[in-house]
């Protein structure tokens, strides 16, 4: 991650903390209320240094500071960024809840896949078993399917947010399609 | 003889204290625990709204004399930084 990278995510964290800190009730929900403000003050550091001389040795050091110190905002900014700044509710406690993506093939909406074809992809997906090495479950139909280990029956690319049907499958007209986004 | 132009210019003088709040941060980030030595933090964060009222003081109203006044408080940091902020704290 660049340091530019991390300055855009930062600029995000900073307002998702302090929504997070509101919204938290007493003691901000356990996040210091001092975040957002050093979340502020490093952010500017790092960008007067980068702007003046990206080639200093300590800004990759206090780069990654500023990354570290954001920390779950940093994750939530980076699916924000990713997604062109959308969804991604800021979990108080328990962490965000991510709507299922339920589609029927065929149908013919954003997250229907098309009968006939061998894969399925949807943006809602991306980043999906990220923290799994990109290992997931999904149902189609009434059956429950995975990526790994024995009988696995698709492949899963977690970048782009494509499922792959395996042995020669093809999405069936009329199927049910469900994947729990929290995996 | 016709004065065809004139200019003015008013930045404020920063360059100091901005590398002195990079210096604290690169100190946070060789020690993250100092962030609890509530003396640094909000000594910290006093310097950097200093610098930036400076500089909104010049920005919004070309006011030199408020933007000084809070310059040279973020200067007074810095100068005395022994006292403000104290790396063997924590």
């Amino acid at each position: 991650m660049t340091i530019p990278d991390i300055v855009t995510r930062a600029k995000i964290s900073q307002y998702l903390a302090v929504n997070a800190i509101t919204k938290g009730g007493l003691n901000g929900g356990g996040i210091p209320s001092y975040l957002p403000e050093l979340i502020l003050e490093v952010r500017k550091n790092v960008e007067w240094m980068y702007a003046k001389d990206p080639s200093d040795p300590a800004l990759v050091g206090i780069g990654n500071y500023l990354y570290a110190i954001t920390g779950k905002f940093g994750l939530q900014a980076s699916y924000l960024v990713n997604t062109g700044g959308s969804i991604a509710g800021v979990g108080v406690g328990t962490g965000a809840f991510r709507a299922p993506l339920i589609g029927v093939v065929g149908r013919g909406t954003i997250d229907d896949p098309t009968t006939g074809l061998t894969d399925f992809q949807s943006n809602k997906l991306i980043g999906l078993g990220r923290t799994n090495n990109n290992e997931i479950q999904i149902v189609i139909g009434v059956t429950i399917q995975w990526n790994f280990g024995d009988n696995k029956s698709f492949d899963f690319n977690s970048t782009t947010g494509t499922i792959y049907l395996g042995n020669g499958n093809t999405w069936i007209y009329g199927s049910g399609l469900y994947v729990d986004r929290n995996q | 003889m016709a004065t065809l132009y004139s200019a003015t210019e008013i930045s404020g003088f920063t360059e100091y204290n901005e590398q002195f709040d990079y210096n604290l941060s690169s100190m946070l980030a060789a020690n993250p625990l100092l962030i609890n030595d509530n003396a640094f933090r909000s000594n910290k964060t006093n310097l950097r709204l200093f610098i930036d009222s400076g500089n909104q003081a010049i920005t919004n109203s070309s006011d030199i004399v408020s933007a000084q006044l809070c310059y040279d408080e973020g200067t007074k940091l810095r100068l005395s930084s022994i006292y403000y902020f104290n790396e063997s704290t924590s």
